[in-house]
């Protein structure tokens, strides 16, 4: 397959999620998204927790129902699939969550956990299936004396391993990355990240990459959202966004990140106050509480996303 | 947090609980007491229903080892015969309410919605019944049979395995392990025998000796009030209630001591057990 094969993989348009919370009152956890990831592209998913990537990263893959807005994955609208119409389609995206041991059925060996995708599907024989497994968790550096444990035998990083596995075992085209290394040890996050990089180069996977370290979102990704309260605030594509990022919320996100250098001194932005309550978001835009820049009339208008540059927009009134 | 070092199978799940007094305590008990039952009868030839008619009401001898009761029956062969009706109930009807229960626990948690509902609310409606009091309405209306009375106490005990297993499900399936599972593709069927039901049942397992010991309670209950097990099959209730005259209960203690005693130590026995396997899975209960 061509790199340069711009189609898009997943098209989702004005996706809203929301969660019914106890006096009727509804929690607006994602709202209004549009979100496009193209064949062999890894796009970040950037923001504070409690900003809805978790969510909007669940509800792309249908396992939240979405409120409202409209999912097409590889030329199919998925919006409406029930369960079981999602079955076969589940082939081709998949997810990885956080924590790696949370995410492992402790009752069961790896070699199982890692086959019941393809046991699932009824692909191939036993052997073959077994043989698969076998290469796999070779390839992602785990040998044949780990095979037969159970997920508390393994350490943090094997065990992200086994679930990187798992997730690629049925060769899908869309994986979601759900903060997959958060939680583990910065020794270990580099090697993690390498292999993903690997997997995606050798099996044009297109990943979304949920995380809220820049660190991480600049070594893997292509192009970047950057998510504020249910909304996206900006996109770009990596260098772009790093270089010149626009959103007075994206510029304070990149001030946070540590530069190795003692002479490096730059203007921390820091942000007054809490994340305001996602039940009772801001009116106009949702970050002009807590924005440095913010004038009168950021309160009243809802800010419309703007392109400033070529694949570059930004929802702020400063560019409107 | 599941209980992630169970998960190592069950030869150290054993190794565990052999590692406990209690648990080995009541274990012996009861391996004795089936293996008494259970060859004693064969190997001494005893008869529990004839009458030996130069013995009724006999205090202990060498010909009747426990004496005799009202009818000249053979107290010792009455005591083990009621004891392999104990042992009988008390495992069928724990088979029972766990095949009856554990399922319907399963379903309620996974699918939820209309099966919660239904299953649950006819769960509290079992349970806030007086179940000796439902037991005895049933089997006056279809005979007192052994069989009868196993499958009675079974499916009223299926809302204790059915509770403890939803209750569990609803836990388990907020584990990422689920979701993840869900978002690989997997089937319903899949999802709850390899994902959820691994993971929800060993608590099962304690509750099955509770299950046993308080249905051998039920049946000795409603034997001794003269409702369950008829003469002249023996069942160590039926036995209890000759005390019930007053000459019997103090001056043959023969009759029915040896038979509440049996009762008592089954059950406290069955109950080690179920708390040493308790104390197994869930260390904090200790």
């Amino acid at each position: 397959m061509p790199v340069n094969d711009y189609a898009a993989l997943l098209r989702a348009e004005d996706i809203h999620k929301t969660f019914p919370v106890s006096h009727g009152r509804q929690l607006k956890a994602v709202d209004g998204v549009d979100v496009t990831i193209f064949e062999d592209e890894v796009v970040g998913l950037v923001g504070e927790s409690g900003c809805g990537k978790s969510t909007l990263g669940r509800t792309l893959l249908k396992l939240h129902e979405p409120t409202s807005g409209k999912i097409i994955f590889d030329g199919e609208d998925i919006t409406d699939y029930s369960r079981k119409q999602m079955r076969p389609v589940r082939q081709k995206m998949q997810m990885v969550f956080q924590d790696p041991f949370a995410s492992l059925n402790p009752r069961m060996r790896i070699r199982d956990s890692v086959r019941a995708p393809l046991d699932a599907f009824g692909i191939g024989t036993r052997e073959e299936r077994d043989e698969r497994v076998r290469a796999l968790l070779e390839y992602v550096g785990l040998g044949a004396n780990h095979i037969d444990k159970y997920p508390h035998e393994l350490s943090g990083g094997q065990r992200q391993r086994v679930v990187i596995a798992r997730a690629v075992i049925l060769g899908p085209k869309l994986v979601v990355c759900d903060e997959a290394v958060s939680a583990l040890d910065v020794s270990i996050r580099a090697q993690v990240l390498n292999l993903m990089k690997d997997l995606q180069y050798q099996q044009h996977l297109s990943y979304l990459f949920i995380s809220h370290d820049m660190s991480v979102i600049r070594f893997i990704c292509d192009r970047i959202m950057v998510m504020y309260l249910g909304q996206v605030v900006e996109v770009a594509g990596r260098d772009e966004l790093f270089e010149n990022p626009a959103h007075p919320y994206t510029q304070a996100l990149m001030s946070a990140i540590p530069v190795p250098d003692v002479d490096h001194h730059t203007m921390k932005i820091e942000l007054s106050g809490d994340v305001p309550s996602p039940l009772d978001p801001p009116q106009g835009c949702r970050f002009h509480t807590r924005c440095p820049y913010a004038k009168p009339e950021c309160s009243k208008t809802q800010p419309i996303p703007v392109e400033i540059e070529p694949g570059h927009a930004v929802s702020c009134l400063k560019y409107a | 947090m599941p209980n992630h070092t169970a998960s190592a199978g069950q030869t150290t799940f054993l190794k565990r609980l052999l590692k406990r007094r209690k648990a080995v305590v009541g274990l012996v008990i009861l391996a004795v007491e089936v293996a008494l039952v259970i060859v004693l009868p064969i190997v001494m030839n005893l008869d529990p229903y004839t009458s030996d008619t130069a013995a009724f009401n006999a205090a202990p001898s060498a010909a009747h080892l426990l004496g005799t009761d009202d009818v000249g029956r053979d107290i010792f062969a009455r005591l083990l015969y009621g004891g392999r009706v104990s042992l009988i109930v008390g495992v069928s009807s724990m088979c029972i309410s766990i095949a009856v229960g554990v399922p319907l626990g399963l379903i309620a948690g996974y699918f939820r919605g209309a099966w919660e509902a239904v299953i649950m609310r006819a769960a509290d409606i079992f349970m806030s019944f007086p179940s000796l009091v439902l037991i005895l309405v049933i089997v006056a209306v279809f005979g007192s049979s052994l069989p009868i009375i196993v499958c009675v106490i079974g499916l009223l005990g299926w809302t204790q395995p059915a509770k403890l297993v939803y209750s569990n499900v609803l836990s388990v399936t907020r584990q990422e392990y689920v979701e993840s599972a869900l978002g690989l593709g997997l089937g319903d069927a899949q999802i709850i025998f390899k994902y959820v039901l691994p993971n929800v049942i060993s608590p099962v397992w304690a509750s099955m000796a509770f299950n046993i010991s308080s249905a051998i309670t039920t049946e000795a209950s409603l034997s001794f009030l003269g409702m369950g097990i008829q003469a002249p099959e023996a069942s160590w209730g039926n036995m209890v209630n000759s005390a019930q005259q007053y000459v019997t209960m103090i001056a043959r203690q023969w009759m029915w001591l040896p038979a509440g005693i049996c009762l008592v130590v089954t059950i406290i026995a069955v109950n080690l057990v179920g708390e040493s396997i308790r104390d197994v899975y869930d260390p904090r209960s200790m």
